[in-house]
């Protein structure tokens, strides 16, 4: 995984339900040999039965107060 | 392009949909009741009173309430509520029977009617409970929201089964004022509050685009909450009076606290837009924090401003959050539910005409100034229940408008073979 290129996609300043919207379009373009980077200011908890049925897997990385990122990749 | 979401365990669009048009239709029977009884009633025991309150909180508040629980709850935990759709009906049509008979007999003073209604009030709450109990503990997440919910569902037992046994009380086997003031606390401080603040910790920084609130408050507030209240609950049926009067203060507490958080994390949002919703929620903290003070100083001095009490937290401080939260989630739900059949060129922002919810809102604000004259001229009691039916009916029309632009985008969906 490490050697995969890392996109970012932050959406913290976006108010619902953009967050989603971008992430969700990031996800179904996201190739192989490419690394989501999501960051938020929460825990987006719809989001995550949709990285599992595209097939996608994902890393949670900082989960704390107003700050929220992991890495999904295939 | 958008490529649409996944969302299995959400239940059908309706559900939540029809708990919330029914709500409305008790909110425009609570304006016609208040506008009929209002001006020969003098006391909060009287059962024109009582009837009047249990359709404002039963009839619109549960209904709120279990639509929101039977949408968020699945979504968030990523399992679904057992035969939702089977289920949402059944607990639908007893709720209704049951507040219909239990107004009807608090308006005839009909024992059997208060017994069935009664009966099958307590009968739709505990199975509402099992069943959000059950879809929670089938679910692996336990996260500090989640169990915010299981704490507003113990609460909402409890307060159940003491507002079962208060209602005995009218028949002359318990004392009904005790069981009635353990009813309340665990239903307005238990239930009510802890449901708003654990929907709150999700909308706010949702929304509002604002800093989530701080891990102690989502994880301490309902544990703190719940053992002032089984205080209170002893204090109450000991008759111990010290205890009982510092339970409330720390109650009282807690909402000013929740309240001030509330105000502060708004205050901060990163982009502060004018928005009718914010206006609407400082109004409901603002009164949350007056309510308070009033509820505190009311106990410490000894007067009796029941009446005032119960109207700035019922009718200025869960109508309004209600109201502001409403506003925010059935936009996001039609658009949620529409994207999930992948229909993509709906606007949360088309949902509901922003100028409606505008002119709902201002009418809301206008009965409530109108109620404050009420003190001064009782005859005001009818003029702003007047005006208060129009905020209603404006409101069940918003909500029905959002259910049209449903039903006409939903036409686009594209059936894949």
């Amino acid at each position: 995984m490490d050697t995969k290129k890392e996109i970012l996609l932050d959406v913290s300043e976006l108010e619902a339900p953009y967050p989603l919207v971008e992430a969700v379009n990031a996800l179904h373009v996201l190739q192989d040999d490419e690394v989501l980077v999501f960051r938020h200011r929460m825990n987006p908890q719809m989001l995550f039965q949709n990285i599992l049925s595209l097939g996608l897997q994902y890393e949670i990385t900082k989960e704390n107060e107003n700050e929220f990122e992991m890495r999904i990749y295939r | 392009m958008f490529q649409g979401l996944t969302l299995e365990q959400a239940p059908p669009y309706i559900i939540p949909i029809k708990f919330y048009l029914t709500a409305v239709l008790y909110l425009i029977a609570f304006s016609i009741m208040t506008f009929t009884y209002a001006l020969h009633v003098s006391s909060r025991y009287e059962y024109e009173v009582i009837a009047i309150t249990h359709i404002f909180t039963i009839g619109f508040i549960a209904h709120i309430m279990f639509g929101s629980l039977f949408q968020m709850l699945p979504v968030m935990l990523s399992t679904a509520y057992t035969n939702v759709v089977k289920n949402a009906k059944t607990i639908h049509i007893f709720l209704n029977i049951g507040i219909i008979a239990f107004v009807i007999g608090f308006l005839l003073n009909s024992t059997p009617f208060l017994y069935l209604g009664g009966i099958l009030l307590a009968l739709s709450f505990l199975y509402f409970c099992f069943l959000s109990l059950k879809t929670i503990f089938l679910s692996e997440a336990f996260n500090a929201l989640v169990q915010n919910f299981v704490a507003s569902f113990v609460a909402l037992l409890i307060a159940v089964v003491f507002g079962f046994t208060a209602l005995l009380g009218h028949f002359g086997f318990v004392d009904t004022i005790k069981y009635g003031n353990i009813h309340i606390a665990f239903m307005l401080f238990g239930w009510v509050f802890i449901l708003i603040i654990s929907v709150s910790y999700k909308i706010i920084p949702m929304f509002f685009v604002a800093k989530e609130f701080p891990s102690f408050l989502q994880k301490r507030l309902y544990i703190i909450q719940l053992i002032l209240l089984f205080l209170f609950a002893y204090a109450q049926m000991q008759e111990e009076s010290l205890l009982l009067l510092a339970s409330k203060i720390l109650l009282s507490s807690s909402v000013i606290i929740f309240a001030i958080f509330s105000i502060k994390r708004l205050k901060q949002r990163k982009r502060a837009r004018k928005d009718i919703s914010v206006t609407l929620w400082y109004f409901a903290m603002g009164n949350a924090i007056l309510t308070s003070l009033l509820f505190i100083f009311a106990n410490l001095l000894h007067v009796n401003i029941s009446f005032y009490i119960g109207f700035f937290a019922l009718f200025g401080t869960i109508y309004p959050l209600i109201n502001a939260m409403l506003y925010k989630i059935i936009p996001f739900l039609t658009w949620f539910h529409l994207s999930s059949n992948m229909v993509f060129d709906a606007e949360m922002g088309n949902v509901i005409a922003k100028k409606n919810m505008t002119m709902q809102i201002n009418l809301y604000f206008f009965s409530f100034f109108l109620f404050l004259f009420v003190p001064f001229l009782h005859s005001f009691i009818l003029l702003a229940t007047i005006v208060f039916l129009f905020s209603s009916l404006l409101l069940f029309v918003n909500i029905i408008h959002a259910k049209k632009y449903y039903n006409e985008y939903i036409k686009k969906k594209v059936v894949f073979e």
